[in-house]
């Protein structure tokens, strides 16, 4: 091996993985026998690979992925919005939480200048798929949507 | 309180009421939500299926069925009474379930938070052993186990569930000592049976039914034999007192007004006395049973001070 | 010979517009994602049980097929698995449609299903009551070490290190424990949240962890999500044919893979995707570019994938054990229309069940032009819709498709919890497919495990229970040629480098 590279992130990654190991055998303490085996041995695994993997991070033999272009803050916001979404889905209701997601959506995900036609062509698509998705769901399917 | 307020106080009452008197005279109206705590295919699916075309029948409106499944119905019951309770949504209730889950562990959900309007049938415990098996009645079972304390095993469908108490109820009265092996729902059970993983299983009459003559069947927890099983002997006949099985029943939010219950039980019954209905529900090994709001409460309180005396010999009532 | 009788009787009118309106509804509900193959046949139930019991059979498996293959409609354009079985056709197949050649992967994905469909099928008409023993001899601790054998598969997938693979697996797992466990009854993972009793939904789960991620991404920049390679009209039919044609092999394996893993009851569309996609990876000739938009990889996974549809017949028909979970609707169905499944079926109820079979092959052989013609129609509107509305537009089905599946508002929170942590793993190099498959395998391993130490401790030898069993024997000899194999063939790779030099 020539080259070392040390591959930080994953090192990240596996200091995340061993926290995930750990913890799910600390939570196994009050498990009945049967019950335990798979956990602990698991969380036992998983935290081993973890070592194993950062012994390899720091010896230099791993590969680094590519560093992420693009605009993090959007990427936040879907994220914040998404969320968002799943837990005001019952309070406001399918239509009410979905419409607002859906123009936080589109004005996160368009990178072009908005003009009076394009709002109103996006605005006129997603109203489309909304009725179109609710109606769908809720009168064909029989979900009973919130 | 004023004269004047509390004229105005009755007749909010008033106006608050009507609307439920008179969906009561009316109900079903619409179609009614049905949910069933477990996945598809299984035997209260069946039973919910086999309603749906007589309730549609009765009252116009159809039933639609929903699956809900999770902790073995817990996930369902625990949400019961946080839904509407307006007569259209209407959940599939089991025992032992209501009364064993509460009682291991918190669920949820406590056994007296679940309202059941009407239980509608049940499927009596059936011990199962393969066609081709040794053993070719329950006196030779139980011989072969007492000779091999814990050998034998049995198949069963999920931990503290009806087959379990079964298979614990037997093994006391018995006097022997077997391996109760559960497996994640009666379809698992059978193909440990049939492929022979295991030496028995504790089924209900559905599933003898289901999977005829690969299986024998050893016994029935039944007072008579079942209808259309006349070849199996029950438990009492041989000397065992075990009678029981798993109870199927239509509960609904605390919240719905006592008048649509009492229209729903009416419905349930009526179904419950359609001939049709009967002769399917007893070709596919189930035992009718009607215990409606009027026997309810004396049902639900000996069930209750039954299963949890089980569950106090079994040792789980670890809360 | 009597069956032609019974394909005659499957071809009446009635029942070729069942079959066809029935591929066409599967697809369409197997492509949006969360709405699965199972869900698309438990919607549609009721309305068979006004039909003769043939023809609603024969609608009922044209859904439950067309569904099984509608799912790679959302696997290839949007990295997102439109139903369970579809989750190995995102290996290739996205990062085919991401160069251009999605249109390809989705008319290979057609004429694999179809293939792999009638293969099953065959099976179920001519070879199903010996097939179905098989199903039997297959126990918890086979079930234990054919889960332990996906998990090892997942590492050797992975691009990137296997030991990441590995921890994604256990990750997963560790997921499949939250909730009630099955054997036992402990309540594990649960804490407070009381939403969390009924463990983490794996549809939803699926939904997060693979689709979120690539919505999260598609926002960051301006370039647009799929484009076509130049301009091509038609079904690029040729191209596949050569492609086909080529990869007679692989198809024919993956098919009987597929058959196989579908007889087992418990294991599904999803298992013998992966199962068949690993046998193509490691027996395809060096060069060959797995992982990274290898056509072969599209036609084994869905191949194998509509296999599992005939294969899965076979113990539900023959045993009256469902061999999927739309089986146990199909077999619910069947029993309130006084249908008997058993071994007694095929005797005594023999027209009905013949031409079902028939008419099961007709509907997957219909399913070659109606498939080829949606997923045309599926492409052309992905590529020319907008990023700003194809994002809010999926987004909508995530929430949409993950609350369907048990009307559960906690189902999408989890989703989108999962999605935004899954995008976060993703940034430290762990991908979604190990969790994923390390959820749907954790309760088969588990249970496989206990159950079988259970067994072994009543008969008095665990150990002769879990490495003496022949079948167990034959599958650890698989996981080990699975684990040493990419070893070896790194070091086959390196001396044949050094003797070039």
């Amino acid at each position: 091996m020539s080259e070392r590279i040390y591959d930080l992130p994953g090192a990240v990654g596996c200091l995340i993985a061993i926290g995930i190991g750990a913890a799910a055998l600390w939570f196994s303490a009050d498990f009945s026998d049967l019950g335990a085996v798979f956990p602990r041995t698991i969380g036992a695994l998983l935290v081993l690979l973890g070592v194993l993997y950062l012994l390899l991070v720091l010896l230099g033999r791993t590969s680094r992925p590519a560093p992420l272009g693009g605009s993090h803050l959007r990427r936040a916001g879907v994220a914040i919005v998404m969320l968002g979404w799943a837990f005001l889905l019952k309070p406001l209701g399918f239509l009410g939480s979905s419409a607002l997601a859906f123009v936080a959506l589109l004005m996160l995900a368009n990178h072009y200048r908005w003009t009076a036609r394009t709002g109103l062509v996006y605005g006129a698509a997603g109203a489309v798929l909304l009725g179109g998705f609710y109606a769908l769901f809720k009168l064909v399917l029989l979900v009973p949507l919130p | 309180m004023t004269v004047r307020l509390s004229r105005s106080l009755v007749a909010a009452a008033l106006l608050a009421a009507a609307p439920m008197l008179a969906h009561a005279a009316d109900y079903p109206e619409k179609t009614v939500s049905y949910i069933i705590p477990f996945g598809p295919g299984g035997e209260s699916d069946i039973s919910a299926r086999l309603q749906e075309p007589v309730f549609k029948k009765l009252t116009g409106q159809s039933l639609a069925i929903q699956y809900k499944p999770g902790a073995g119905g817990a996930a369902s019951w625990a949400q019961l009474n946080s839904m509407t309770g307006d007569g259209y949504t209407v959940m599939g209730t089991n025992l032992p379930h209501i009364v064993l889950q509460p009682l291991q562990k918190d669920v949820g959900y406590q056994t007296d938070d679940i309202n059941t309007v009407y239980w509608f049938h049940y499927t009596p415990d059936a011990l199962m052993v393969t066609s081709d098996s040794p053993h070719k009645t329950l006196k030779d079972f139980v011989e072969a186990a007492k000779k091999a304390s814990g050998a034998t095993t049995m198949s069963g469908s999920g931990t503290n569930s009806a087959n379990h108490l079964a298979q614990q109820q037997f093994d006391k009265l018995a006097g022997i000592k077997t391996t109760y092996v559960p497996f994640g729902g009666t379809g698992p059970s059978n193909t440990a049976l049939l492929g022979k993983q295991v030496s028995g299983s504790w089924g209900y009459t559905t599933v003898q039914m289901q999977l005829g003559d690969q299986v024998r069947c050893l016994a029935v927890a039944m007072e008579k034999r079942h209808p259309k099983l006349p070849d199996c002997p029950t438990f009492k006949e041989q000397g065992f007192d075990l009678v029981g099985g798993a109870y199927r029943g239509v509960g609904v939010p605390k919240s719905t007004p006592a008048d649509v219950q009492a229209k729903l039980a009416e419905v349930l019954a009526r179904i419950n006395a359609d001939p049709d209905f009967i002769r399917k529900m007893e070709e596919g090994g189930f035992a009718m049973l009607d215990v409606g709001p009027a026997k309810m409460a004396k049902f639900m309180a000996d069930v209750k001070a039954r299963y949890e005396a089980l569950a106090k010999e079994m040792g789980i009532s670890k809360k | 010979m009597g069956s032609f009788e019974y394909l005659l009787a499957a071809l009446t009118p009635v029942n070729l517009l069942f079959a066809l309106a029935g591929v066409v509804a599967g697809t369409v509900i197997g492509a949006l994602p969360g709405l699965t193959a199972t869900m698309a046949v438990a919607v549609l139930v009721p309305f068979t049980f006004s039909l003769e019991p043939s023809s609603a059979l024969i609608a009922l498996g044209a859904i439950y097929t067309g569904a099984i293959y509608g799912g790679a409609y959302a696997a290839i354009l949007l990295n997102t698995p439109g139903t369970p079985s579809s989750i190995a056709t995102t290996f290739d197949g996205y990062p085919m449609a991401r160069a251009g050649r999605g249109d390809l992967a989705l008319t290979l994905a057609c004429l694999a299903s179809v293939f792999g469909g009638l293969v099953g099928a065959v099976f179920l008409l001519l070879l199903a009551p010996p097939m179905a023993t098989v199903a039997l001899k297959f126990g918890p601790v086979e079930y234990f070490w054919l889960a332990v054998f996906g998990l090892t598969l997942i590492s050797s997938l992975g691009e990137g290190s296997a030991i990441k693979g590995l921890m994604g697996g256990c990750m997963g797992l560790l997921l499949s424990m939250v909730g009630v466990a099955e054997v036992g009854g402990d309540v594990r993972y649960v804490g407070d949240a009381k939403a969390l009793l009924g463990g983490i939904d794996i549809v939803s789960a699926l939904i997060g962890l693979y689709c979120m991620p690539v919505l999260i991404d598609l926002v960051a920049t301006s370039v647009a999500h799929l484009h076509a390679a130049e301009k091509v009209a038609g079904f690029r039919l040729r191209e596949a044919g050569e492609i086909l044609r080529r990869s007679k092999f692989n198809l024919a394996r993956s098919s009987i893979i597929g058959t196989v893993v579908g007889i087992l009851p418990g294991a599904g569309g999803s298992i013998a995707a992966l199962v068949a996609y690993s046998e193509a990876k490691r027996s395809a000739p060096p060069g060959a570019q797995y992982g990274k938009g290898e056509p072969g990889g599209v036609l084994a996974t869905e191949a194998a994938n509509n296999a599992t549809v005939g294969g899965g017949f076979i113990p539900t028909l023959v045993l009256g054990i469902p061999g999927t979970p739309p089986d146990a609707i199909i077999l619910g169905a069947l029993l309130v229309q006084g249908i008997r499944t058993g071994p007694t079926l095929f005797t005594q109820q023999g027209p009905i069940v013949y031409t079902f079979i028939w008419g099961l092959i007709l509907a997957t052989l219909i399913m070659l032009p109606i498939g080829l013609l949606i997923g045309r129609f599926a492409f052309r509107s992905i590529v020319a819709i907008p990023k700003a509305v194809l994002v809010p537009g999926v987004a909508m089905l995530t929430v949409l498709g993950s609350f369907s599946v048990h009307n559960n508002p906690h189902e999408v929170q989890q989703m989108a919890v999962l999605g935004v942590a899954a995008w976060g793993l993703a940034q430290v190099g762990f991908t979604a497919s190990p969790i994923v498959l390390g959820l749907i395998l954790g309760s088969i391993a588990e249970s496989g495990y206990v159950q079988g130490h259970l067994i072994g401790g009543a008969r008095g030898n665990v150990l002769a229970e879990f490495f003496a069993r022949p079948i167990s024997i034959g599958i650890m000899a698989l996981i080990l040629l699975g684990l040493l194999w990419p070893l070896w063939a790194k070091r086959r790779a390196r001396t044949a480098g050094a003797g070039l030099e």
